[in-house]
């Protein structure tokens, strides 16, 4: 019998089909939670701390069916990804279409035998644990820039956030250019497009594999690996958020960190990245208008139900000053200010027109500084416990800066 | 399908697929004996209620609580392999489905006659112990 500990969620109605199916599981070596009512189960699932590794779910229950527990928990990001499988007693294709469409993984006729019940759960548990190992090994790890204003500077910190993370440990790092149309990116590092994402419009298959999306990459010597914006109206008309899904796991392949200029108005695109990314910089400068924009923003993230913690705003100066100090912000948006990026708007504009990135510049300027400090904090929980030899002048100065702090 | 069978005369009945329980039994190893006798024990004690909402149900008229207890007995009673049973919930989702509400209270008196003498086949065997 196996000899892991994988920990399953049972709902189903029926006292005679749960303590059989219990009994299964358990001999088979797993930890079993179960409930009879999935109104009592989905309270339990969103509030412990204990998630199961697969659920297992009936469909018709008096209380809920199953589709609307699975709307339910595919809906809140820390369930979201957590496989089900469906148990029913009537498989036909209306029921599997329904199911599927709600999220299920997987089907298994209450007849079925226990042999085909137990190497179901297997095969989903084995395909979530081989999900979880390639993310481990790469360390992916995804930052979307974005502002609900424009000319804050998002793609100026999305691309120089970029060389900073790769400059701190070595590594290379992804850059996603997602402002269609007008995308300034690849301008800005100097670099010339050859094809974008928007050339998969037609794609058929449900997949699309690295060689595609590393053909569509340009290389900046800084180490960042830049996937350019789709130029143009109608190639950017082209980019969905259907588009997105399919891109969206190869791409946090390409390399440890995939930063994302997310722009500035909200898209259907925009906003599968915007909930897909682990952390989002809201990009604003010290002036009202930008401050209004992102706490409509914020009150967006809330309403979607993002975790508050996923969004940090980041304060650029891109004015030489400003009545308007952090603290004020802070209140304003009722949100912790934890980076201020120095103003330092004439070498910015020179690096610009320059198609040099700032950071490469001015490496040692105070903005330069603040912008590998952030880089630091976002890449130091995964980088530090890999990279303990790893020592620069500059990595070992961020280092003391946080640890005097 | 004879549904009248005296089941008296044998140990086994013909509305229990004894290959399901079997199935359970060997799955369990040596705990399998003892898990049978308490499905079977929690079948009886959980089995007369639903029977009871569905007699209920069927008084009333409400065909939507019908559905739910209707397909609640047939997922219950396809586990222990009592295919007499679950195969009139069967026969009594499809009329409801098709809208023959006129054919449900013949299968109804089919589903009481049968779960009984299951549940004088599962007595039998549980006191026999």
């Amino acid at each position: 019998m196996a000899e892991n500990k994988d920990h399953i969620l049972i709902v189903e109605d029926s006292d005679i089909t749960l303590y059989k199916v219990k009994a299964v599981l358990i001999r088979l070596g797993y930890d079993v939670t179960s409930y009879n009512n999935p109104v009592a189960a989905l309270e339990w699932l969103l509030s412990t701390s204990n998630q199961p590794d697969l659920i297992l779910l009936d469909v018709v229950m008096p209380q809920m069916d199953g589709y609307e527990f699975i709307r339910r928990v595919r809906a809140q990001s820390q369930t979201a990804k957590i496989p089900i499988l469906l148990l029913t007693s009537h498989v036909d294709t209306r029921d599997k279409i329904e199911g599927l469409e709600a999220g299920a993984d997987d089907y298994l006729g209450k007849s079925a035998s226990l042999t085909e019940l137990e190497l179901r759960v297997k095969a989903l548990l084995a395909r979530k644990h081989s999900k979880e190992d390639s993310i481990t090994q790469i360390s992916a790890r995804s930052i979307a820039v974005f502002s609900l204003r424009g000319g804050v500077g998002v793609s100026t910190l999305a691309i120089n956030l970029s060389i900073a993370i790769s400059q701190l440990w070595g590594i290379e790092t992804c850059l996603w250019d997602m402002v269609m149309g007008v995308g300034q990116c690849a301008l800005m590092m100097n670099l010339k497009p050859n094809s974008t994402i928007a050339s998969l419009s037609e794609w058929t298959d449900k997949t699309v594999d690295e060689t595609i999306l590393r053909s569509m990459l340009l290389k900046h010597d800084t180490g960042v690996w830049l996937m350019p914006a789709a130029s143009g109206v109608e190639d950017s008309e082209l980019i969905t958020a259907k588009m997105v899904d399919l891109v969206w796991p190869v791409v946090q392949t390409l390399a440890p960190y995939l930063i994302i200029d997310a722009g500035n108005h909200f898209s259907d695109p925009t906003l599968t990245i915007l909930e897909r990314a682990d952390v989002i910089l809201l990009v604003l400068a010290p002036e009202l208008a930008s401050v209004n924009a992102s706490y409509q923003a914020l009150k967006v993230f809330s309403d979607l139900g993002f975790p508050t913690g996923k969004v940090i705003p980041v304060v650029n100066n891109i004015i030489p000053s400003s009545t308007l100090d952090v603290a004020k912000i802070a209140a304003g948006l009722k949100k912790t200010i934890i980076t201020e990026i120095p103003y330092d708007g004439k070498n910015m504009v020179r690096a610009i027109n320059q198609g040099i990135p700032y950071i490469a510049t001015s490496p040692k300027s105070e903005t330069s500084m603040a912008i590998s400090t952030l880089a630091y904090r976002l890449s130091s929980s995964d980088m530090e416990s890999k990279m303990t030899e790893h020592s620069t002048p500059q990595l070992d100065g961020i280092r003391k800066g946080i640890q005097r702090k | 399908m004879n549904l009248f069978i005296d089941t008296k005369l044998i140990s086994s009945s013909p509305f229990i697929d004894e290959k399901v329980m079997d199935e359970f039994k060997k799955f369990m190893g040596e705990e399998g004996d003892t898990l049978v006798k308490e499905l079977i024990e929690l079948y009886l004690k959980n089995t007369p209620k639903l029977m009871a909402d569905i007699e209920n149900d069927i008084k009333v008229g409400d065909i939507e609580s019908l559905k739910i207890h209707i397909h609640g007995l047939k997922g219950s009673s396809a586990q222990l392999g009592v295919v007499g049973v679950s195969d009139l919930c069967k026969n009594i989702e499809e009329v409801i489905l098709e809208g023959k509400i006129n054919e449900i209270k013949p299968l109804h008196d089919q589903l009481k006659d049968v779960y009984q003498q299951v549940a004088t086949n599962y007595q039998g065997r549980i006191s026999a112990e």
